[in-house]
């Protein structure tokens, strides 16, 4: 729910309704494009090699090794590995690409994966439902470290049924499983033969059935992909992608700035904003949910309701917009963003300076004044500036800053050490990512909310099917989780692509995870 | 030869202490590299498991010992966060922090020399003193202060230089020149202004004495004097404080690399310090101390070369 | 050219070459009775001045708001108008003026506290190394190596590690990085002095090692140390100002020149004065420090270089 690195896993994605029908796709997924300014009109044109820039190189090309987000190396998964699925940018409905259909006859606890048919991967071994299971079972082992335990924690049993059918189980009813997929690298599947060889081999010659193949990776320079003709589905446009990494937002986008790239991802509004005045080309990927205050109510002080009342009531979110953003950010004032099937409009927090006041007037007179230590990440002290500034004028209120290496990350986050912190719940689907950070007792509910109503809401929300009553359990979940003020949501997450006008096709899926082979090169 | 042989394993000793102080000092640190990769998920227990299977658990003396061994052998281990050769990543970040020293150095070097030359040639003239009050000016701009304003006026106002960005210099000269300039100069600033000063005292020294009195009454021209007579002595303190100079900055100047975002070695330092990253920092280390001991021993040996008075051991 | 027509020109224009190369005046130059303090110097000493009361005085004043205390719209342009608005308003919207202000606070405190510590430390141990020699100096020498091939920011980070990081600990920490500098110098000159007749007089009157090293060789040593004392208290701001600029310092939200610095780098091209305003105060700072120093060396440290 917090640390960068586990976003992906956390803010999960659930896929869309249930597919009843496999549907033939077509060759390209995700066919409705993410709203974008600027871009090429006319194409699209075949050739070329793009320069892509990512913030943090991967330590290996183990598909389980990468992260399936807008941060991380979304991209080079996709293009080596392929995806089994895609997903709609704005209804989260699950696009098959590499798979056929994913299909569950009981609401959601025993599925079947239909791959198509006659796939191979570049090294002549077949792309079958036994590579699936071998790498779904690959990231059930925790020895395994891969970035897909926590989704694949959830399959009980596999079977494979014949050449392109998998059957699986769950734990438990998650209709809406595929959008786990979607979101790790489940969705990847490498060859298992090359697999099985080893870490450094496999660096080698990371063998996957994806658009894209290995031509050389320089560690600290540039990793360079080709494109694959052989590719199952129709091939990519690109003649061939240069991947570099830059972990300075700034010094990325002035590399777009200049021609020096043409395509990055970018996770900050203010830079963003600054990308659409420089004529850049801006491609928002819509996401619900978004980033927040988090306020630990197992301890002191924030165990008690008044006290995060006050300060839900008591932060100007819009200054405090101004401040991180340059006033550049989305607000997330709604758990859903406006254009998501299950929007509603209870509004989450409220400004209220007076009633802010009352409360931190009454804790004052209880004898437990509110004093606060807002613990933030190095990167992010502005965050905790901005939030102590703007709550300076109350009386009866003391906001402390304290700085915590990203070393520190792990007690900080693991053990609950912190009074009130930033986080992130980012989704497409409420599903997964909701349960996982509010339900109590989940393990990574990190705040130590435990309330029987709001469980109620989400286990609902899960399990309906209909879209109507899912709406009707999430308006009850907003209203609670308002009621309670379990968590100040400040702002949507940004998760932007950001290219020069020359770059069409951009689409991203999920997370934010940008798709390769309908990128396209104008002259 | 037994100085010298004195010397080297003096060097030895202090680069042992430097690596086995930042060793304990690292582990007194708060956080752990095994906390950081974990994340959200560093329960105690996972966090002691993961320490374990990185060899942390282990008393200190012995985690040192071990990485002494190896270290001896050339092999620095395996940084715990990228999980790539320490030495392979410090060795592609080396390039970047030499060619900003050199070319800081250089700049620096010749101005201050043209400098200290003008000031020694008219001193206390009008431009002596202009000079001397331009040297109090940039002697009082450190890397930060000098960095911003650089930026400020070539890179946004007049636009003629890139804010940030680097390309290797086998890449591409052109391009890696205006993405080094700015820095070098920011490095150079001070530097300018040390050498200025302690030149211009050291050649007015030297120019006193009645051995230039004497070449000048023989006939040799004012310029024939400055350079072949006159600079040489006057050069001891400059190339002594220049060596010490160069070693700091061969090290990575710390606060210009993280100014212009430039993949330096002292970038390195910072990130595998604030990440806890014990092999990437102790290899750092290793390697900044062996610059330090090899500058001090080449100033050593050049003050030999240069003034044979020193040659012989002072008695005690 | 024979030599004999190269000298009567010499002599002939000895008035107009007197300061070109290679020409001694035939007089010799008499320094002045009295060395004139420069106006540079005042103005530097008015600076210092300045810069403390504003340090001492600020919390006290009235008109000024807390510099956790956003006043207006982040990145505010200065202004007349309203004193706290004078120099704009910071990535945060608080007051630069404030921040200024109570950063003079941080940067003075490090660089006379930490001087005067590594002042003393380095003086002793430099003195006891430089008057005994062999192993005693030996040792020091090589411990003074170490610590100057150690990276400060290791130490600094440990510091700061063990003990929730504050003024007070950077303080301690360059302090101990200051050691070594005051110890060469020390040790340089109390070599010296230790090989004076003086000192060979007193040994011989049967005066002991503390009589000697603290009746005759501190007297000596100190006044020429300490005219180092304002430079080195320049670099100490130097220092701060570098580790706060790169997050090791002062943490927020306290307020401190580097870390101003290290706030606005990035949006320099917007708003430039979060940049430049802290940077002229540590360059006049540092300036006048610097100055005052290179007067206080012309007057006590004949070795002067």
């Amino acid at each position: 729910m917090f640390n960068r690195k586990q976003r992906f896993a956390l803010a999960a994605l659930t896929a869309a309704a249930l597919l009843l029908s496999g549907c033939a796709g077509t060759g390209s997924p995700a066919p409705t494009s993410t709203e974008g300014t600027g871009g090429p009109v006319t194409g699209p044109v075949d050739g070329g090699t793009l320069t892509a820039l990512l913030l943090s190189e991967p330590r290996n090309l183990d598909p389980h090794g990468l992260q399936n987000n807008n941060r991380a190396q979304a991209l080079v998964g996709n293009a080596l590995y392929g995806t089994l699925f895609t997903a709609d940018p704005d209804s989260a409905e699950l696009i098959p690409s590499l798979a056929e259909s994913l299909t569950t006859s009981d609401g959601g606890t025993t599925f079947e994966l239909k791959l198509r048919e006659g796939l191979t991967f570049t090294d002549g071994t077949p792309f079958d439902a036994a590579a699936v299971e071998y790498h779904w079972s690959y990231a059930q082992d925790p020895e395994n470290g891969s970035n897909g335990l926590q989704d694949s924690g959830l399959i009980v049993d596999m079977n494979v049924v014949d050449d392109v059918t998998l059957e699986f189980t769950l734990e438990r009813e998650t209709p809406r499983f595929g959008a786990r997929i979607t979101l790790s690298p489940l969705n990847w599947i490498a060859s298992p033969t090359a697999h099985e060889a080893g870490a450094e081999a496999f660096d080698a010659n990371p063998v996957g059935a994806g658009p894209f193949v290995l031509d050389n990776w320089t560690r600290g320079g540039t990793l360079s992909l080709l494109r694959n003709d052989d590719y199952a589905l129709d091939a990519a446009h690109l003649d061939g992608i240069d991947v570099q990494f830059v972990a300075d937002t700034n010094q990325r986008l002035n590399a777009l700035a200049t021609g020096a790239a043409d395509i990055t991802m970018i996770d900050n509004w203010g830079i963003t904003a600054r990308a659409e005045e420089a004529g850049l080309q801006v491609v928002e990927m819509p996401i619900s949910g978004g980033q927040l205050l988090a306020m630990n109510q197992t301890a002191a002080p924030f165990d008690d309701i008044r006290a995060r009342q006050a300060i839900a009531h008591g932060l100007n979110l819009e200054a405090f917009n101004q401040i991180i953003n340059e006033g550049q950010g989305t607000l997330a004032t709604y758990l859903f963003s406006d254009d998501h099937p299950l929007f509603n409009d209870v509004a989450l927090t409220e400004y209220d300076p007076e009633r802010a006041q009352e409360l931190l007037d009454e804790l004052a007179a209880d004898g437990k004044p509110l004093s606060v230590t807002f613990t933030t990440f190095q990167g992010s002290e502005v965050v905790g500036e901005a939030y102590q500034s703007l709550l300076s004028s109350y009386d009866n209120l003391t906001v402390e800053i304290e700085v915590v290496s990203w070393a520190e990350t792990g007690r900080v986050l693991g053990q609950k050490q912190y009074q009130t912190t930033i986080a992130a719940t980012s989704f497409q689907e409420p599903d997964t990512a909701l349960p996982r950070a509010y339900l109590g007792g989940a393990p990574r509910n990190s705040v130590g909310v435990n309330d029987a109503e709001l469980d109620r809401a989400l286990i609902d929300g899960t399990n309906a099917t209909e879209t109507a009553a899912r709406q009707e359990a999430y308006q009850r979940f907003s209203t609670r989780f308002a009621e309670l003020a379990v968590g100040i949501y400040y702002q949507r997450e940004p998760l932007v692509a950001v290219a020069s006008d020359k770059v069409g096709g951009i689409q991203m899926y999920a997370q934010g995870s940008l798709i390769p082979d309908t990128l396209w090169l104008a002259e | 030869m037994r100085m010298i042989a004195l010397r080297v394993g003096r060097g030895l000793l202090v680069i042992l202490l430097v690596t086995f102080v930042a060793r304990v000092m690292l582990s007194l640190a708060s956080g752990s590299i095994a906390e950081g990769l974990l994340g959200s998920e560093a329960t105690p227990e996972n966090v002691a498991a993961l320490e374990a299977r990185l060899g942390l658990d282990r008393p200190i003396w012995e985690q040192y010992l071990t990485w002494l061994v190896g270290a001896v052998q050339g092999d620095l281990g395996t940084s715990m966060f990228t999980q790539q050769p320490v030495a392979e990543s410090i060795i592609a970040r080396i390039p970047v922090s030499f060619q900003l020293a050199a070319m800081g150095i250089l700049i620096a070097v010749v101005v201050a020399t043209i400098f200290a030359i003008l000031s020694a040639s008219f001193p206390d003239s009008p431009l002596d003193r202009a000079l001397n009050a331009l040297s109090s000016v940039l002697l009082s701009a450190p890397g930060f202060v000098a960095g911003p304003i650089f930026i400020f006026v070539f890179a946004i106002v007049l636009g003629w230089l890139p804010v940030l960005g680097w390309v290797p210099l086998s890449e591409n000269p052109i391009e890696n020149l205006k993405f080094a300039i700015l820095p070098a100069l920011a490095i150079a600033v001070q530097e300018i202004a040390a050498l200025h000063r302690l030149l211009r005292t050291d050649l007015i020294t030297t120019l006193g004495d009645d051995f230039i009195l004497a070449a000048r009454a023989r006939g040799m021209g004012r310029a024939y004097v400055m350079f072949r007579h006159a600079f040489r002595p006057s050069s001891f303190s400059l190339i002594t404080v220049l060596a010490i100079n160069i070693g700091n900055l061969l090290g990575g100047a710390v606060i210009v690399e993280v100014l212009f975002s430039l993949p330096g070695v002292g970038g390195l330092l910072v990130t595998s310090i604030t990440t806890r990253d014990i092999p990437m920092v102790l290899g750092v280390v290793t390697f900044i101390a062996i610059i330090y001991v090899i500058m001090n021993l080449v100033v050593d040996l050049l003050y030999g070369v240069l003034d044979p008075r020193v040659r012989r051991p002072v008695a005690r | 050219m024979s030599i004999t027509t190269r000298v009567p020109t010499i002599r002939n224009r000895r008035t107009k070459l007197s300061g070109f190369v290679g020409t001694a005046p035939a007089e010799p130059r008499v320094p002045d009775g009295r060395t004139r303090t420069s106006i540079v110097v005042w103005l530097s000493l008015g600076w210092l001045a300045l810069i403390a009361l504003a340090a001492v005085v600020a919390p006290f004043l009235p008109f000024l708001p807390q510099p956790a205390t956003p006043v207006g719209m982040p990145r505010l342009a200065p202004a007349l108008g309203s004193f706290e608005l004078l120099l704009g308003t910071d990535t945060i919207g608080r007051s630069i003026m404030t921040r200024i202000l109570y950063g003079a606070q941080i940067s003075l405190t490090v660089a006379v506290v930490a001087g005067a510590f590594a002042f003393t430390v380095g003086t002793f141990f430099g003195m006891l190394a430089g008057y005994f020699r062999s192993l005693t100096d030996g040792i020091i020498a090589l411990i003074t190596d170490v610590m100057l091939a150690f990276p400060p920011l290791i130490l600094l980070l440990a510091i700061a590690s063990l003990v929730t990081p504050d003024v007070r600990t950077v303080t301690i920490g360059l302090g101990i990085v200051g050691i070594p500098t005051f110890v060469r110098l020390a040790r340089a000159n109390a070599m010296s002095w230790g090989s004076r007749e003086f000192v060979r007089a007193a040994r011989n009157m049967g005066a002991g090692h503390p009589r000697i090293l603290f009746r005759e060789i501190m007297p000596n040593v100190i006044p020429p140390v300490a005219s180092y004392l304002p430079i080195v208290m320049a670099s100490m701001i130097v220092a701060e100002g570098g580790l706060s600029f790169l997050g090791l310092g002062v943490p927020p939200p306290t307020p401190s020149w580097g870390g101003m610095i290290s706030e606005g780098k990035s949006i320099i091209a917007q708003a430039p004065h979060i940049v430049l305003i802290p940077i002229t105060f540590i360059f006049l700072t540092i300036f006048s420090l610097n100055q005052v120093g290179d007067r206080l060396r012309a007057r006590f440290d004949k070795s002067a270089s």
